[in-house]
């Protein structure tokens, strides 16, 4: 027998959060796109110049940051059928995301501060100015994930949500997996591709 | 959902292996496209849960990262 105290996944043709977070991620998504065909259109027109600036990559790193940003949007994405079913651990499933996620912050500023000793920047040449370019841009928004998803996991811990209405926990885990969606497709542009 | 997360490492792992074991760089620009195309697939339709979403958001957020790869690998292609 269903049991009508829990929330039910959202339902055929139900968005999952506010349909103005969906709004800002699709707008994201579409600078994002954007940014990495021009990416590929500068790749095809030097591509030796890309060839060499990916040399002084850490594919490693990357693979890293890949494995982290994939955990930490397992443990939201559990924390969010947690939290609908009424179940404990949503909390410590996001504080553990954002800790995990920290690999990929740790990771990133690892390598910026490596190039940069190196003397490599957004001036460098064309490879670098879109490497800089797109990671930074990429960094920032994991940042405001980190944020989000620590403001849900305060929320829940203070009892401001209850589970009742899902709409900020769904809105704040879709950004999250709106921000991994757009690392699983840049890590393989810039680390593997040119 | 472990199931997909799973999945999704194995797929992240794939091309780790093939350039270990010494796969031809061409084959393995083009594995990594289609890895990526099913990483996206699997996180948009289950951990984003765009697969209750109405038709036309889930075809966009799915359509998404199978667009730009093919871009993408358009380029790669032509240079």
């Amino acid at each position: 027998m269903m049991d009508l105290t829990l929330e039910p996944e959202p339902g055929p043709h139900q968005l999952p959060g506010d349909i103005a977070v969906w709004m800002f991620i699709f707008a994201e998504l579409a600078v994002f796109g954007i940014m990495l065909i021009g990416f590929a259109v500068a790749r095809s027109l030097d591509p030796a110049t890309f060839h060499a600036g990916r040399e002084l990559l850490h594919p490693w790193i990357g693979l890293l940051n890949t494995v982290a940003l994939i955990s930490s949007s397992y443990l939201v994405a559990t924390a969010v059928h947690q939290f609908r079913d009424k179940l404990s651990g949503a909390q410590w499933r996001l504080w553990l995301a954002v800790a995990v996620s920290c690999i990929y912050t740790v990771g990133k500023l690892y390598e910026y501060v490596d190039l940069y000793s190196q003397g490599y920047n957004l001036g460098t040449d064309t490879f670098f100015m879109f490497y800089f370019f797109l990671t930074f841009f990429h960094f920032m928004h994991v940042i405001l994930g980190q944020i989000v998803l620590m403001v849900l996991a305060v929320k829940i811990g203070n009892g401001d949500y209850d589970g009742s209405d899902m709409n900020g926990m769904e809105s704040g885990a879709s950004y999250w997996h709106m921000v991994d969606l757009v690392w699983l497709v840049m890590f393989p542009v810039l680390y593997v591709m040119a | 959902m472990l199931t997909v997360y799973f999945a999704l490492m194995i797929c992240t792992a794939l091309p780790v292996i093939a350039l270990k074991a010494g796969i031809n760089p061409e084959f393995l620009a083009w594995l990594v496209f289609g890895m990526v195309i099913v990483k996206s697939l699997l996180l948009v339709d289950h951990f984003m849960e765009m697969k209750n979403a109405p038709r036309g958001w889930r075809l966009a957020a799915q359509l998404w990262a199978p667009v730009v790869i093919v871009a993408v690998a358009g380029f790669h292609a032509i240079t």
